[in-house]
């Protein structure tokens, strides 16, 4: 019953938004007060659920849609997508708050299209149907949709563009994403017409043994599709860019932070747990894919001269990790420590684009009129100690999960896991050397007047304490998040 | 439990966390004093572990398990600590000589404008070698190892706004970041094969021995964990951040050097002998290397003109001695010299230090004439430093039993490479011409700064008028503590045939076989030799006339201009043979693949669709005419599909 809390949560606020403000815009304050609102029981029940391994389901009255075809709504919440509810308990507040100034005053479609996407991830995390995956699925890249493309600026792209505009982002991250969304349609209809009815997650395998050899691999390429598009994996990406350059900087925070792992979960729950044989199969060519992701990224790094460019292409090198780690199992039994780390890294790999996406926005003059960087030290020092944790540190979160995917790697080959460490070094490097280029500048180069808002107050430096110190926790004792993801693991695959 | 333990790293590291939130209005006074108070206090908690132990050789053990770290069904590794002897001597040398670095400190940053960040980081730098030191696992350790990196990178480019300095702290933190790359492959070698990355349980497995597959990933292991130590330890290949990080204010030199950074791989090799007894290749790599360090390393610090750069060689050379008596399978002597090394490198450095501080900021030794005759504590500091470092004065030079004892052990060792059998009389004659080297660089340096009479009214005019003589209390004070030290640590070092105990080489080892009685005797003639040595070339760099000469000699000796100028080229051949490529490969990746295919084939498949949209608009003109002329022509088509299905 609380997990429909949680959802109808989001809900809530949505109304809220449309009924009861009846004002045309929507103070800033009242927008991240309801992100408090919706943190406070996500952040409760996935923490529970992470801590003290509480299961929660809940299931609707089975609903006959087609002759004989029933759909079987249900929502679930145990350590395997608790750490991606908590992911968005912690990303919506903190990026709502540092990021206020971006949607001072912005009009209630703003607000509306950010909730019905927020609706819409937090409803993929939890529910346990396959149609309900799908329609959520859905919701969320609608949200998206009017978001960027009511709110998005326009492209100064450097290479001549045929199609300017906020529009022209939005037909290609939309053109994108509805085409993996129908190949991923095409694949649920497979399986529930082999089912007969709707399926909760856990019995997916059990579908997808009773189909036929071709059906299987036209439903995996489906599924793959529309999860490697989202999540983007390497070859996947063109949408990148320029949806994240082009959007509004809190939609950039959810589309990288949790919208990308909804690719990631995707892969996580359905393809790597129903379609295991034919991951084994193409494992080698599905982790040369990420490998080659990972330094193709670090690559592009290199040759880019703004952080936010930087930042979007470190993300694709990190995200075929997660990749990497996805891929690298050989089979049920011995993969679990591969994706337990994998599931981890999701959830670090979104606080600490939250935080270096925020950052940027503040800092790069995106918000406030600034023509350079003056000096801001909390601003600096914060996106350092964020920029610290993306490289993983150790003794920071994002190494307990790295290691366990490099590991993993590295079982299945050591060349592997040597070429995505260079790539994860160039990659770091490349970071360094812009933010060393941008911040560490002599003072006679720099503008030093400061304006409001220019360096981050007390308590944006707190918020981003805090988050610097789930890192260093998570790093000390990541066992706390992993071994309940690894246990919950365990006994999903007992399942079927 | 032992949770005590826990502690020694973790007050300075907490010291550190509230160090860098504190206001910046904050006296600076107060940051060095929470700074070196939570350093000390690490050094009292081990001290009471000595007490609580009684006795030193062997040392008990002190082994804590907190809880998993990282346990799963692949990769395990424990959060726990382990003091042993070796652990429990580095762990005094870290947290005293820490804290007597950071003391210095206080009055070396007087001025600073951030001097909050300065305390935090040098406290997390303690704190992090603590943990290294302590670490029971590899995978642990490498915590530390990563968390010192962190911390020399953020001391390194403490004057962030002086030019190249960035570049400096870069370079330091990521050719360690490059070595650590293979330090975490060989881990994970390890675990492979072993199961476990504990140093306690690892030598146990030695039944898995027996299999010669097993035995050659292991030698693999410790070829891999040697990139990581290689980077840390500054040897050759890996040794181009050191010279660079000297770009860092001076006590951050003196306690990279003496104490933290530099040592890590020198106690990673040492902890993990038995697995580099095993590896043939290791053992080849160790020597080539450690061989071709000390030899740079000396010779290039012949060549400098900063006081800093001389140090800076100097440790480079030293370094390579420590894995040089590594690779003669003698880490006692190894350790040994780390201990030797760290003592006199700390007072020269910070002797160095006072210099450069009283001097208002001048590093070059050619416009230092003579300043050590106003400078009495560092005068005798940085005399006490290079008889110490140059050790040809049995008793009185810290390093001269460490040095004998390597020299000793090379003599006495058996090296092949690549199957080609060296003898250790080969290399010892090598190591011993070269040690003059040694002898040459630190007493130019000293001839220098004793020479002649300062200018002193030019030089006041220079500094608005303040007078070039020692202030405060505090950096002399620290200087005479370090000096007695020094020599007190020439006379403990002394091994049992010289008088001494062996006491020292014997922590190590955790027996007395390796620090064999020494005839000292056979010492008084190269002892004597050396001192000759020293003293000319100190007189000659004292006299103006000689000293032209000399550097003239030295200006034109053959590739002072090009090789030793340039440092023998590594920066230039990483330059040509890792980073442009990479910068270049970085451009093609952009222009060649990500723009063409990715942006603009999609942003082209955007324009596509909207001129086909475009087409169609061509059917909704709103002209009803036309609508009714397209029904008619669609009912026609279902008409003639209807009839001829």
């Amino acid at each position: 019953m609380e997990i429909l809390a949680l959802l109808i949560c989001s809900l809530v606020f949505l109304t809220m938004h449309l009924v009861l403000v009846q004002k045309e815009r929507i103070h800033a304050r009242l927008a991240v007060a309801f992100n408090f609102l919706y943190a406070a029981p996500a952040a409760l029940f996935s923490l529970s659920a992470i801590f003290f391994a509480r299961e929660y389901y809940f299931s609707f009255p089975e609903l006959e849609i087609w002759r004989g075809f029933f759909f079987r709504p249900a929502l679930y919440l145990d350590a395997k997508n608790a750490p991606l509810i908590f992911l968005m308990a912690l990303v919506l507040p903190v990026a709502g708050y540092w990021l206020r100034a971006s949607f001072e005053n912005a009009a209630k479609s703003f607000h509306i299209a950010s909730q019905v996407m927020v609706f819409g991830l937090t409803g993929v995390f939890l529910s346990d149907s396959l149609i309900l995956f799908y329609f959520f699925w859905e919701t969320a890249l609608i949200g998206a949709y009017f978001w960027i493309g009511l709110f998005g600026k326009s492209q100064e792209s450097e290479a001549p563009s045929r199609l300017k505009g906020p529009v022209g982002v939005l037909t290609r991250f939309f053109l994108f994403t509805l085409f993996g969304s129908f190949a991923m349609l095409v694949s649920i209809a497979a399986l529930t017409a082999v089912n007969g009815n709707d399926m909760s997650l856990a019995l997916i395998p059990v579908a997808v043994q009773s189909l036929s050899p071709e059906l299987r691999l036209v439903s995996f390429a489906g599924f793959f599709t529309a999860f490697a598009v989202k999540m983007p994996l390497f070859g996947f990406h063109g949408w990148l860019r320029d949806t994240y350059v082009g959007a509004p900087p809190l939609a950039r925070v959810y589309l990288s932070a949790v919208m990308s792992k909804m690719g990631a979960y995707g892969f996580f729950i359905i393809v790597c747990n129903a379609y295991h044989s034919l991951i084994a199969a193409a494992a080698p060519a599905l982790q040369i894919l990420c490998v080659a992701g990972v330094i193709y990224g670090a690559l592009i790094c290199l040759s880019r001269e703004r952080l936010i460019d930087v930042f979007i292409y470190a993300s694709l090198s990190h995200l075929c990790m997660i990749g990497l780690g996805l891929f690298s199992v050989s089979g049920p039994e011995n993969g679990s420590s591969a994706l337990s780390g994998t599931v981890f890294q999701m959830l670090n790999h979104g606080l600490i684009m939250t935080a270096l996406l925020s950052l940027d926005a503040r800092s790069s003059g995106e918000i406030y009129p600034v023509r350079s960087y003056p000096v801001r030290r909390r601003t600096a020092a914060l996106l350092l100690l964020s920029i610290l944790a993306g490289v993983s540190l150790p003794g920071m979160s994002n190494f307990a999960g790295e290691i366990l995917i490099l590991y993993a790697a590295f079982l299945t080959s050591p060349w592997l896991a040597f070429c995505a460490s260079f790539g994860l070094l160039i990659g770091a490097a490349a970071v360094f050397r812009l933010f060393h280029r941008i911040f560490l500048k002599a003072p006679e180069e720099q503008i030093v007047e400061s304006t409001k808002g220019d360096d981050l107050n007390l308590r944006e430096t707190a918020l981003g304490l805090f988050l610097a110190a789930v890192w260093i926790a998570l790093g000390f004792y990541p066992m706390i998040v992993i071994g309940s993801i690894e246990r919950a693991i365990y006994v999903f695959r007992m399942i079927p | 439990m032992n949770l005590e333990i826990y502690l020694i790293p973790a007050i300075p590291a907490f010291a550190a966390a509230l160090l860098s939130v504190l206001p910046r209005k904050t006296r600076p006074a107060f940051y060095s004093l929470i700074s070196s108070l939570s350093v000390l206090s690490s050094f009292a908690l081990t001290v009471y572990f000595g007490f609580r132990a009684q006795k030193l050789v062997p040392f008990p053990e002190i082994a804590s398990t907190l809880m998993p770290w990282i346990e799963t069904a692949d990769l395990a590794a424990m959060l726990a600590f382990r003091m042993d002897s070796t652990a429990f001597a580095m762990c005094l040398l870290v947290s005293g000589m820490g804290s007597l670095i950071i003391v210095y400190s206080a009055h070396y940053l007087k001025g600073d404008e951030n001097p909050g960040r300065y305390f935090a980081a040098i406290t997390l730098f303690a704190a992090s070698m603590l943990f290294l030191v302590l670490a029971e696992n590899l995978l642990l350790l490498f915590i530390g190892w990563e968390g010192v990196g962190l911390c020399s990178y953020l001391l390194i480019g403490h004057y962030w706004k002086k030019s190249g300095v960035p570049l400096a702290a870069f370079r330091a933190f990521f050719v360690n970041r490059a070595g650590d790359l293979f330090f975490l492959l060989g881990v994970f070698t390890l675990f492979q094969v072993l199961g476990t990355v504990s140093f306690t349980d690892m030598p146990l497995r030695e039944n898995l021995l027996a299999n010669p597959a097993v035995k050659e990933k292991l030698s693999f292991a410790a070829l891999l964990l040697l990139g990581g130590a290689f980077a840390k330890s500054a040897q050759i290949p890996l040794h181009v951040w050191l010279p660079d990080a000297m770009a860092g204010p001076t006590p951050v030199s003196a306690l990279i050097h003496a104490a933290t950074m530099v040592t890590a791989g020198v106690y990673l090799v040492i902890r993990l002998h038995w697995l580099f007894l095993l590896s043939a290749q290791a053992e080849s790599v160790l020597l080539v290397a450690a061989l071709l360090t000390f030899l740079v390393g000396a010779v290039l610090a012949c060549f400098q003109t900063d006081i800093k750069k001389i140090l800076a060689y100097s440790t480079i050379s030293n370094l390579g001695l420590m894995f040089l008596a590594l690779a003669a399978r003698m880490p006692a002597a190894a350790f040994l010299h780390l201990f030797g090394h760290a003592a006199f490198k700390a007072l020269l450095f910070l002797g160095a230090g006072a210099v450069i501080i009283y001097s208002h900021h001048e590093q070059d030794i050619r416009h230092l004439k003579g300043i050590l005759k106003k400078l009495p504590v560092t005068r005798g500091a940085l005399w006490i430093g290079a008889i110490g470092g140059a050790g040809f004065i049995p008793y009185a030079a810290s390093g001269f039993f460490s040095k004998e004892m390597v020299l000793h052990a090379v003599r006495a060792a058996q090296f092949s490479i690549a199957g080609e059998n060296i003898s250790g009389e080969t290399v010892y004659w090598i190591v011993y011409a070269a040690e003059f080297l040694s002898i040459f660089y630190l007493f130019r340096m000293l001839g220098y700064l004793e020479a002649g009479r300062p200018d002193s009214e030019k030089e006041s005019k220079e500094h608005d008028g303040t007078e070039i003589k020692e202030t405060g209390w505090l950096m002399p004070g620290v200087l005479f503590i370090l000096s007695i030290f020094s020599v007190f640590f020439g006379i403990i070092s002394a091994p049992g045939g010289a008088g001494g105990t062996g006491i020292l080489a014997g922590i190590e080892s955790g027996d007395n076989i390796h620090s064999q009685p020494m005839e000292l005797s056979a010492l008084i003639v190269p002892s004597a030799l050396s001192s000759i040595f020293a003293a000319g070339i100190f007189l000659l760099f004292m006299k103006s006339s000689s000293r032209l000469i000399l550097e003239k000699l030295l200006d034109f000796s053959p590739g002072s201009r090009g090789l030793f100028a340039r440092n023998f080229y590594f920066d230039d051949v990483y330059g040509f043979l890792i980073l442009r490529p990479l910068n270049a490969a970085g451009g093609l990746a952009y222009r060649a693949v990500e723009a063409p295919v990715f942006l603009e084939t999609l942003r082209a498949a955007g324009y596509f669709l909207k001129k086909i949209g475009r087409f169609f608009t061509v059917f909704q003109r709103g002209i009803l005419n036309e609508y009714a002329f397209f029904i008619l022509i669609a009912a026609l088509l279902f008409v003639i599909i209807a009839l001829f299905t």
